[in-house]
């Protein structure tokens, strides 16, 4: 008996002890890059991090891709392509001297394989599946051509297709494995090859020395790096210290506070990197007191002091944020800068026309008992709360735990406190809690943003039916505008759309945007030519040195 | 002794049968799960949120999946997580290691500081140092691990450099964990070995053994640590419950890959079945801790041996 | 295995004697003085944060120095053991009372209804305590409430577990058979001659469940579960110290220390009567 459970205890040491041997890899510098979070799934025609993409986007190719600097779009996989006059069908030339990691050689066929496996309904894709918009199927055309067709137009298209999302995976490998097991061996074009994932603690890339056929702003440097291990860094605290003690070479996402220490460290980089898509923004409930007032809504962006916020919360690494979109977004339109900037003279008045006319024993401002003279009633709608005489200015706002969100809800609290609002935070435990809030439409504020560099990441949020339309606002105007978006293949005329959505939605006071997201990136100062793709997150770790080679060896 | 197997093995059923179901329904009061999350935030529409549902059959009627997960239990099979695809045993069984990497150490430190100061406490209460262990043996007790951790941190990594501070890879990344976590846990621990040493010291045949001449030590090796420790036994039985509880904390502080990071992320994300996996698995492990408690007991304490084949 | 073997060796015990707790129930007493006195003792608004008067390090006027968004750590450690303590204090009432009321039916009727009942609670004891904590509040959502809650939920069994030994202990004493003897209803037998003799282990475990809730509880806290961030907790503003305890070690300390103070001084006087119980 006694035996028995010693066996039981020598087991299970046995198992604790077993750590995995390392898999062979060949000489060469090798770093560890910091992740800032574990995703639960590394496969990314079914995943939908970002932290996936930051190894897998030098795994992959893509058909296009995006110049960093000018935005265009460069041919990828595919040497040139065309739309058709209707927008309906986009044809891609693709390379003919592309193999994978395994040999396979890339054609048409390959892509057609990787899109009836992202678009089948098993896949379960949980993002690469929506980026291809209206699809309704392909035709391959010949061995290296092939045509992709729509049932509407589709304009973000080739920003889709330059993700890693869509990233092109060898048909031989996604025939050998299935949709559970493919992410451990995923097989791309890419200039690095994906050696192993051991899922919670690391992912290796070796890279690729067949590469050749890399987008124009791929620049193969003197040193390049030879093995670069993913590791997990999800404690934002001790992400610059695993910088300092040599735990990692490179590391996204460090806490504002450190990058001040990092920047005056002279064997470290600090690299902020500005992220295109919302800024870090609180959604305005429409359809409840008091923020069914446009007024009151107004009001609050007034009252609102963004560049203390930045200045305390981000130790000023971020642009304050005036719109809908950050600035670095496609089709931004500096014309939202003028929107309510910080004037709490101005708030208080607005308050006052909704009818906070007076100040309880607290401090707070309330609305009066008698109609006070001069003031506008407060909207009434039918799915708002009654308004009573007496009813104190009392706003909740629901907070996620990421992004310092907490912080920047405190200091608002603590702004609008001195102007008589009385801010009620909820802050919950993740994206569930956050989902269940919104669906109980029990808040004023509800603070939550998508990231991409198309964007068609406002219709989301904002289009009548989207599923996150959590302002509750439903405009006619506005649905046009965001679908006409999408809809227009011209840029020129995407982007008027844009420009009206983005001051329509400013002007009606949706948001409270607080400041664009800016990656604080670090790294030792052994590493060079540290760049970032559009989307922001990925790194061109194709184009990365290394000082002092043979540093790993 | 068949009889008591018997008994306990219907007892660790029943208790896994009744903690699996009370997870099931209890995971299932908040609306949502973790492919709804997901699919919101990929930017699908209600209609291909409700079609990928019906795909992975979570719009059935509750019983119909409770009695098919049970089916899938009775042959070993957990499921899958919702996010990753993977079956649920494979991503238990590759966190468990590290797990019982971390409570293990974690239990040694404990049990050397635990025992140490307990005995301490007991011999040479009420002289100083006797006083000492006591207060160290409480502090243990009244620390947040959370604090403990920080400061750590902040020591050994920050100031010092000398450890790594977070994550999951060789040895030196559990140094820090394991020595916090056990400190933590040995409060407990040397609490209870003071108290049985202490009533043992007091007992009849201790006076007696002093009476026939034998040194304290023979004494304390001979009499007081034999009758002493059992009752420890079914304490540090107690705290590998502590242990594993406080391994979740201790995961997330440090960053460990883990069942506790794994339940966080599961939980907060509500992928079901990964976490009813766990509590499956926690439920095995606190029945099997307890029985080998039990033996444990009985082999060292004869009076509990012949209770049990009576 | 049911209970720990020394719970029943302390029952045994007969004889009492006073220990000194008086230290600890002082310094407890102090803490729950100044948490009351909060308002008139903070020198600053707790949630008030001075624009562009973070991280200041300790001065005259500020002699904790202020947080990262610009409060008074003194004020916020001073204000802060209202949430802590009240919290815990609910904690402890949620597991103590359906705590000892389980127990004490559990242990007096025996049979079924205790089987039925301890199986029910080594369902939930099958978790280690503050994971079970962790998955209620995941389920219940944020908030000081539901800490306490999920808390005192996670404490209750091992709590239910105690009573039961404790009463069941009891019965089997002289004075409970006499009192059964002479024919005493059930329930005087339970409230007159059961429940003021296991009056002290119940304490001195109440004591114990006290300071799990206490350091659970921030935990909770700590995590981030505590819904409002801005009502000042010493779990809280040790989270926020945590981030910047590099940069301003002086804003994680305070509420350290304190909280370890409070729990210690809550353990030694579980420990004196414990003590006392074993008549040392």
């Amino acid at each position: 008996m006694n035996r028995l459970f010693i066996t039981a205890l020598v087991v299970l040491l046995f198992l604790a002890a077993c750590t995995g041997p390392e898999a062979n890899e060949p000489p060469g510098p090798r770093i560890v890059y910091g992740l800032s979070l574990m995703p639960s799934g590394f496969d990314p025609h079914i995943n939908a991090s970002a932290e996936l993409g930051i190894p897998l986007r030098s795994v992959y190719d893509t058909l296009v891709y995006r110049d960093p600097i000018t935005g265009e779009f460069v041919p990828g996989l595919a040497s040139h392509w065309e739309m058709s006059p209707d927008g309906l069908s986009y044809t891609f030339y693709l390379r003919e001297d592309v193999h994978f990691h395994d040999g396979t050689p890339f054609n048409a066929n390959a892509v057609a394989v990787n899109l009836d496996r992202i678009t089948a309904p098993e896949t379960g894709s949980q993002k690469a599946r929506f980026m291809l918009g209206p699809i309704s199927g392909y035709e391959v055309i010949d061995a290296y051509t092939i045509k992709l067709n729509f049932t509407e137009p589709y304009a973000p298209l080739l920003d889709s297709l330059s993700q890693v999302y869509l990233g092109i995976a060898s048909p031989a490998q996604l025939a050998q494995y299935d949709n559970a097991t493919y992410q451990f061996h995923q097989v791309g074009t890419g200039p690095y090859r994906m050696v192993e994932y051991v899922p919670g603690d690391r992912l290796v890339l070796t890279r690729n020395e067949d590469y050749l056929w890399g987008p124009s702003f791929y620049v193969a440097p003197e040193h390049p790096i030879q093995t670069i291990e993913f590791r997990f860094f999800e404690d934002p605290p001790t992400r610059a210290l695993a910088l300092e003690s040599g735990d990692a070479q490179i590391m996204g996402e460090i806490q504002p506070i450190d990058a001040q220490l990092l920047a005056g460290n002279p064997n470290l980089r600090l690299y902020p990197v500005p992220i295109p898509g919302q800024p870090l923004q609180f959604l305005m409930n429409t359809r409840r007191f008091p923020t069914d007032s446009h007024t009151v809504r107004q009001a609050l962006i007034y009252a609102t002091n963004r560049a203390a916020i930045v200045d305390a919360v981000f130790q000023r690494f971020s642009p304050v944020a005036y719109g809908p979109l950050s600035q670095v977004t496609d089709f931004y339109t500096p014309d939202v800068a003028g929107y309510y900037p910080y004037d709490p003279g101005q708030a208080q008045s607005l308050l006052f026309t909704a009818g906070f006319t007076e100040t309880n024993e607290d401090g707070i401002l309330v609305i009066p008992t008698g109609p006070a003279e001069g003031t506008e009633t407060p909207a009434l709608t039918p799915t708002a709360e009654p308004v009573t005489a007496g009813v104190p200015l009392e706003v909740t706002a629901i907070v996620p735990p990421w992004g310092l969100t907490p912080q920047v809800a405190q200091i608002l609290q603590s702004q609008w406190r001195t102007i008589g609002i009385d801010l009620r935070i909820r802050q919950v435990a993740g994206f569930s809690q956050l989902r269940e809030a919104a669906q109980s439409g029990d808040y004023n504020l509800i603070s939550l943003n998508f990231f991409g560099k198309d964007p068609d990441v406002l219709a989301q949020f904002f289009m009548t039916d989207a599923p996150l339309n959590w302002t509750g606002y439903s405009d006619f105007e506005l649905d046009t505008y965001l679908s006409e978006g999408a809809r227009q293949p011209d840029p020129a005329t995407r982007e008027s759309m844009y420009a009206a959505a983005q001051i329509r939605i400013m002007e009606q006071a949706l948001i409270l945007p607080i400041r664009d997201y800016i990656n604080l990136n670090g790294t030792t100062a052994t590493i060079q030519n540290v760049q970032f793709d559009s989307q922001g997150w990925f790194p061109l770790l194709y184009n990365f040195s290394i000082l002092t080679p043979g540093d790993g060896n | 002794m068949l009889r008591f197997m018997r008994q306990r093995l219907l007892s660790t059923l029943l208790t896994i049968w009744a903690t699996v179901t009370l997870a099931f329904f209890a995971l299932r009061v908040i609306p949502g799960d973790a492919i709804t999350n997901q699919l919101l935030q990929g930017g699908a529409t209600e209609a291909e949120i409700a079609a990928h549902r019906a795909a992975l059959n979570l719009d059935s009627p509750l019983w119909n999946q409770y009695l098919g997960y049970l089916g899938g239990l009775l042959q070993g099979d957990l499921g899958r997580s919702l996010l990753s695809r993977q079956p649920v045993n494979v991503l238990i069984a590759e966190q468990f290691g590290a797990t019982i990497a971390l409570a293990l150490s974690a239990l040694g430190t404990a049990l050397l500081l635990g025992l140490g100061l307990g005995t301490i406490e007991a011999l040479f209460w009420p002289r100083r140092v006797g006083r000492l262990a006591n207060a160290l043996s409480i502090v243990a007790l009244s620390t947040p691990i959370y604090w403990t951790g920080t400061l750590a941190i902040y020591f050994f990594s920050t100031a010092l450099g000398i450890l790594p501070a977070t994550g999951s890879g060789d040895l030196r990344h559990l140094i820090l964990p394991a020595a916090v976590l056990g400190f933590h846990a040995s409060g407990g621990i040397a609490r209870i070995t003071r108290a049985s040493l202490r009533h043992v010291l007091e007992a009849g045949f201790v006076r007696t053994a002093y009476a026939k001449g034998l040194s304290k030590w023979q004494v304390l090796h001979r009499h007081v640590l034999r009758a002493g420790l059992p009752p420890v036994l079914a304490v540090i039985a107690l705290q590998a419950g502590f242990l594993l509880g406080g391994t979740v904390i201790t995961e997330i502080l440090f960053v460990r890959r883990g069942i506790g990071q794994l339940l966080q992320s599961a939980v907060l994300e509500q992928d079901y079945p990964v976490v009813q996996g766990i509590v499956v698995l926690s439920a095995i492990i606190y029945s099997l801790v307890n029985a080998l408690a039990d033996v444990l007991y009985g082999a060292l304490d004869p009076r509990v041996n012949t209770d049990l084949q009576a | 295995m049911t209970e720990p073997d020394s719970v029943h060796r302390l029952l045994r015990r007969p004889h009492r004697q006073r220990r000194h707790y008086h230290a600890p129930l002082a310094v407890i007493m102090i803490i729950v003085l100044i948490t009351l006195l909060a308002p008139a003792l903070a020198p600053y608004d707790p949630r008030h944060a001075v624009s562009g008067g973070y991280l200041l390090p300790p001065s005259a006027e500020h002699i904790f120095g202020t947080d990262t968004l610009g409060r008074d750590v003194l004020s916020r450690t001073l204000w802060g053991g209202r949430q802590t303590l009240s919290t815990a204090l609910l904690a402890t009432a949620i597991t103590i009372i359906p705590g000892l009321l389980i127990g004490a039916v559990s242990g007096f009727t025996g049979h079924w209804v205790d089987r039925a009942m301890m199986a029910a609670m080594d369902t939930l004891l099958a978790f280690p305590n503050l994971l079970l904590a962790l998955v209620i509040i995941a389920l219940i959502g944020t908030g000081a409430n539901q800490v306490a809650l999920s808390v005192g939920m996670a404490g209750l069994p091992a709590f239910a577990r105690v009573a039961r030994a404790a009463v069941l202990d009891a019965r089997h004493r002289l004075y409970v058979q006499a009192a059964w003897a002479i024919g005493a209803p059930p329930h005087r037998v339970l409230i007159h001659h059961i429940l003021p003799n296991i009056m002290e282990t119940l304490l001195s475990f109440a004591a114990v469940s006290l300071s799990w809730a206490l350091l659970n509880g921030t935990a909770l806290f700590f995590l981030g579960f505590g819904g409002d961030p801005s009502i000042p907790d010493w779990g809280v503003m040790l989270n926020e110290g945590r981030a910047a305890f590099r940069v301003a070690p002086w804003i994680a300390l305070p509420p350290g220390m304190t909280i370890t103070l409070t729990v210690f001084a809550v353990n030694r006087i579980a420990d004196s009567w414990q003590d006392a119980l074993n008549g040392r």
